[in-house]
């Protein structure tokens, strides 16, 4: 279950990393939202996830970040995904996400690009 | 000949063996490796009869990428390949040795096995942990093909969509078993989902999906269908007499390669 464990970091007042570990699927999707709706909620504009040890990713875990997207942007903010491997990505491609979504490469141009818009 | 895919690097064995498709390959495996992927991958889909040129070109190529300190590997290795490599007693060295999927008593997968090289038998109840169990037993047995990982994640995408699907909407308790029957042929992986729930024709369903359209409108379930469809090549489902819903799903290797 450590696999699954959604964990979080605090960058800023305006900023949130969250770490959605290696599988996110129907056992922790919800959480992933979860933590993610909190955030919003509490005035976090950018939430970035940090997707580095994201190994697999079913319906469930891509319906938790895409259902998220809006509120951010409706609030002039964005969920911004980093460090995503190349078979994540491969299925972000399948399903044809790729642009609509922020992607940066690593956790500082992720960063940096909230301060750009911040 | 030569597919980039960032950190990996994909290079096609050619099919037939000329001094100019073998110069050519030796040329762009050169440029590849000047490169330093992380991941040399040896794309065999297009030899359809194995030479004992198609195993010197290979050797030659490992060997390159060990000099240059790079990690080489082997795909869409068909059956007559894996042979041919046995009988000169390559296999190991080429493809490695695959563990063979450990069955744990106490979890619950039931009757679960590896029938033979090629085939694998899973049974298992509808609920969320038999799931993640069973992924892993399964993600074991596609580790004997040596698959591109995009091939691989699909298929355990397919798995794990499909499985879970039946569990929410069969109307299976958690004590009900789901069969689940995946064999490798020459040319694509056949997956056999077998449950007694509600009857349900994926195939009928609509699979409407509009990417912009699902993040302004914030959806968020209702993603599964759609990658069972984009992921799979032929789906093809049954209601047996019996009330047994048998649901077939095909994934070409050559197929997807060429995209």
């Amino acid at each position: 279950m450590e696999n699954n464990l959604i964990t979080h970091t605090k960058i800023s007042d305006t900023v949130l990393v969250v770490n959605p570990g290696k599988n996110l699927d129907n056992t922790n999707a919800h959480e992933l939202v979860a933590v993610i709706t909190k955030a919003q909620e509490t005035g976090y504009k950018y939430i970035i996830i940090d997707m580095t040890p994201l190994e697999f990713i079913s319906s469930a875990g891509v319906g938790a970040i895409l259902g998220a997207i809006e509120t951010s942007r409706e609030a002039g903010g964005d969920i911004i995904l980093c460090n995503v491997a190349e078979v994540i990505r491969h299925i972000l491609e399948v399903l044809d996400l790729i642009d609509y979504l922020t992607i940066k490469d690593n956790l500082q141009e992720a960063g940096a690009s909230c301060e750009v818009y911040k | 000949m030569l597919v980039d895919a960032g950190k990996i690097k994909v290079i096609k064995v050619p099919r037939v063996l000329s001094v100019e498709t073998v110069d050519k390959f030796h040329e762009e495996l050169g440029s590849l490796v000047n490169k330093q992927p992380t991941l040399v991958e040896l794309d065999c889909s297009q030899i359809d009869l194995v030479t004992s040129s198609h195993i010197n070109l290979l050797w030659e190529a490992r060997t390159l990428c060990l000099e240059n300190n790079l990690n080489v590997k082997l795909s869409f290795v068909s059956p007559g390949l894996i042979r041919v490599l046995k009988v000169l007693d390559l296999h190991d060295i080429f493809l490695g040795k695959q563990p063979e999927p450990k069955m744990d008593p106490l979890n619950d997968n039931m009757d679960n096995r590896v029938k033979d090289d090629r085939e694998l038998k899973l049974e298992f109840r509808a609920e969320t942990g038999a799931i993640t169990r069973c992924l892993a037993d399964f993600r074991l047995f596609l580790s004997r093909f040596n698959l591109p990982m995009k091939f691989v994640i699909e298929l355990e995408i397919i798995f794990y969509e499909v499985a879970t699907n039946i569990r929410l909407h069969s109307g299976l308790g958690t004590g009900d078993v789901i069969v689940f029957d995946a064999a490798s042929h020459d040319d694509k992986i056949t997956m056999i989902f077998t449950d007694r729930g509600k009857a349900f024709d994926p195939t009928l369903k609509g699979t409407e999906y509009e990417p912009g359209k699902a993040i302004r409108e914030k959806k968020k379930r209702g993603f599964g269908l759609t990658m069972i469809f984009r992921m799979t090549d032929r789906i093809i489902y049954r209601r047996l007499e019996d009330s047994i819903n048998v649901l077939t799903l095909e994934k070409n290797w050559r197929l997807h390669h060429g995209k």
